[in-house]
């Protein structure tokens, strides 16, 4: 329990920190994705964990107690029973996560297994990492939450998997919370109540698998985007999302490009920590070789060989995001938003999420052709929680359709 | 909201919580029911026997002692026991060859899959080879015999992959119930194998299954009654079997040379035997099998039989063997 008071409290006192600077922003979130990149970039310089860890939170409090509150932004329209239907999942995943140890295979096999070792080594390239420890599967995927795991344990004193599943959950419920905003509250409350959000063994809430956090990024770097908020804020989002898993680099830098477009001479505010983040990555991948992942900027000088799985590939994605059991009729909603859109001529509204949900998937269904893995079977293993990664564009466009039309 | 996009909004939910609502209740039931147990005993609740069992195996281990997990197919389970026993070290093997050519390979081994206990590399072997063959048919010969030796037997490791087992098969021809002694040399072990009359037994890891050791030699079997049998050498890594003959004792052999060939030299006594190697004089331990290189054609002469034979092996790992005719 120790870990889950350590996850609710520290990660939201250096998130409402970091948003008191940079004018808001979901706490938890931001504490966990903050907490993640200033960890991995002091431990590649060899400065120790735990008194890092305390800076942090003094930094974090005194930022608190020296900065004064900004008046807030324009307020959320919400209801009390929207924020009822958005909070309730997440405690009853709250409750579930707290007591049931972890169960999926990507958590305990890579995720926090990565945790464990740098809360045991308190390095991001020590033994563990140069695999003289022992098994060291998925070795290449970034670390940021798997340092945000491990900061808990040392926190907490212990490595036990239940010490971090609180992480995970409230992730989505910042999301949730966060996404009102933007999309609206009713459209908000649908995030934690998707099945493959909120119970799905390999991905959701009750797992360990990363995709809830980067979809959260690429979600609150969308929303700072399309809302042409704050060009700091998307570049600190950018930095986390290219740090969280190896999807986040296509993604961060699609929507880098529809930055340039939309921001133009504000876009420099962005790039110190996008910069940064890509450095701490490239740097940290210079320390630690690959294991056991296809090489996929390699495989893909092959796509032009592999076109007979173009198609198989888009048809096993489309019926992915089609699963009623994953995503009821989710997709299905997205698609008639879409067109309820163009209908309206509102292409400015649809041009940003279409390009980012065209763009990652053709990302995703170029690595289904050139992959090593059986077509169906890596579609099997990732189709969902790729999807997973587009639901901010996508809520999007329920919430736009689903407002009346302007003028 | 309107009341077009309420309606739409509604269906969109229930279509979500059709699936969650179940999924969330699942896990609250499971939760409250886990709730009362230790951490612990919440996992053996959740992955059953095998985590209970490693864990405990593991307890009784000092904490830096590795363990080698045999997983064959079964990587994942593999990765969780490694996942749960941080940061004490495991290494995952799919199989005995690749746990052979592990380097610093832990000593401790667990199978995963079967009875969570640590087992010795030889007891690994044995279960990996199960009770599969190489030779075929596996038929006795036609002759029978009370008494003779089998010049080579083997249960052991050659280079990375090879694995050398003795195949055999023995068949009671008498009337009466057959007690047979296997003795092993040079070690000495012995074995008592029982056959009721026509029974046939087989072996596809004779020394190991008789000895419950890794070991070379020869073998001397004696039976009350008679019986047909025949023995193979075998490197199941190739797969390949050669039919081991009985010894034939002389006191004169010649052996011609052969580049890369091995020439064994087996005696049968209890008690040192001079023998002349071409010009030079030697001896040869009691009961001893001494394999020496030779190069050029040799002639092995003794005061008393022994026996003499040849053996090589190809590039592939197959072994052939050349069994003199004494004089």
């Amino acid at each position: 329990m120790t870990g889950a008071i350590i996850t609710a409290i520290a990660f939201p006192l250096i998130g409402a920190a970091v948003a008191r600077l940079a004018g808001g922003g979901p706490r938890f979130l931001l504490g966990v994705g903050t907490t993640g990149f200033v960890l991995y970039a002091t431990m590649l310089l060899r400065l120790p964990m735990l008194p890092v860890m305390i800076v942090l939170l003094l930094a974090a409090i005194a930022v608190l107690a020296s900065f004064p509150r900004r008046a807030p932004r324009e307020s959320v329209q919400t209801s009390a029973a929207a924020t009822v239907v958005t909070i309730a999942p997440v405690v009853f995943l709250l409750f579930a996560s707290a007591i049931i140890p972890l169960r999926d295979y990507d958590g305990r096999a890579f995720w926090v297994l990565k945790a464990k070792a740098i809360a045991n080594e308190r390095m991001v390239d020590g033994p563990f990492f140069r695999g003289e420890h022992g098994p060291n599967p998925k070795n290449e995927y970034p670390l940021l939450v798997p340092i945000a795991n491990a900061a808990v344990m040392v926190a907490g004193g212990s490595s036990d998997d239940l010490a971090i599943r609180w992480m995970y959950v409230l992730a989505l419920g910042s999301f949730a919370l966060h996404a009102r905003r933007y999309v609206g509250a009713w459209p908000a409350a649908l995030i934690p109540w998707l099945p493959q959000f909120a119970i799905s063994p390999e991905g959701g809430a009750l797992s360990a698998y990363n995709d809830i956090f980067l979809a959260a990024f690429a979600g609150c770097a969308f929303f700072e985007l399309v809302e042409r908020a704050s060009p700091f804020r998307f570049g600190v989002w950018l930095s986390f999302l290219v740090l969280t898993k190896n999807e986040g680099l296509p993604f961060a830098v699609l929507l880098l490009a529809a930055a340039v477009v939309i921001w133009r001479r504000r876009l420099p505010a962005a790039l110190p920590a996008f910069g940064a983040a890509l450095c701490t990555l490239l740097a940290w991948r210079s320390r630690v070789e690959p294991t056991d992942d296809d090489p996929l900027i390699l495989l893909l000088s092959t796509l032009p060989e592999r076109t007979e799985r173009l198609l198989p590939a888009i048809n096993g994605y489309l019926a992915y995001a089609g699963d009623l059991e994953q995503w009821g009729l989710f997709w299905i909603a997205v698609a008639l938003a879409v067109i309820l859109l163009a209908m309206r001529r509102d292409w400015r509204t649809l041009a940003v999420p279409l390009i980012l949900m065209i763009g990652m998937s053709a990302v995703y269904i170029a690595a289904y052709m050139v992959t090593t893995w059986q077509l169906q079977d890596h579609l099997a293993a990732s189709a969902d929680r790729l999807l997973m990664h587009l639901v901010a564009p996508a809520l999007y466009l329920i919430g736009s359709a689903a407002r009346p039309r302007a003028g | 909201m309107r009341l077009a996009p309420r309606i739409a909004f509604a269906a969109l939910f229930l279509s979500l919580a059709r699936f969650t609502v179940p999924g969330i209740a699942t896990a609250v039931r499971e939760a409250i029911e886990l709730r009362p147990l230790p951490v612990e005993e919440r996992r053996v609740e959740m992955f059953g026997p095998f985590y209970e069992g490693v864990m405990k195996a593991a307890a009784t281990l000092s904490p830096d002692e590795p363990i080698a997990f045999l997983v064959g197919d079964d990587f994942g389970t593999g990765l969780f026991m490694n996942f749960y026993l941080f940061p004490r070290r495991t290494a995952l093997y799919a199989d005995v060859d690749s746990y052979r050519a592990g380097q610093d390979a832990p000593e401790r081994i667990i199978l995963a899959g079967g009875e969570v206990r640590f087992i010795a590399y030889a007891e690994a072997r044995a279960a990996e080879m199960g009770t599969s063959h190489v030779a075929a048919p596996l038929e006795p010969s036609a002759e029978t015999a009370m008494q003779f030796d089998i010049p080579l037997v083997s249960s052991g490791d050659g280079p990375i992959r090879d694995r050398y087992t003795t195949e055999a098969v023995m068949v009671n021809a008498g009337d009466q119930e057959a007690t047979v002694t296997i003795r092993m040399n040079p070690a000495g072990r012995v074995a008592t194998v029982t056959l009721a009359p026509g029974e046939m037994r087989t072996w596809n890891d004779l020394v190991y299954q008789l000895f419950s050791t890794l070991d070379a030699g020869w073998l001397r079997v004696q039976a009350d009654q008679p019986l047909r049998s025949r023995f193979w050498f075998v490197n199941r890594a190739v797969p390949d079997a050669d039919v081991l003959p009985h010894a034939t004792f002389a006191r004169s052999f010649r052996i011609p040379h052969r580049a890369g060939s091995r020439i064994w030299l087996l005696n049968p006594h209890d008690r040192r035997l001079p023998i002349r190697l071409g010009e030079g004089e030697h001896f040869l331990d009691p009961r001893t099998l001494v394999p020496i290189e030779w190069p050029v054609d040799l002639v092995v002469t003794s005061e008393a039989e022994l026996y003499v034979y040849q053996s090589w092996r190809d590039a592939s790992g197959a072994t052939y063997f050349h069994w003199p005719e004494g004089s």
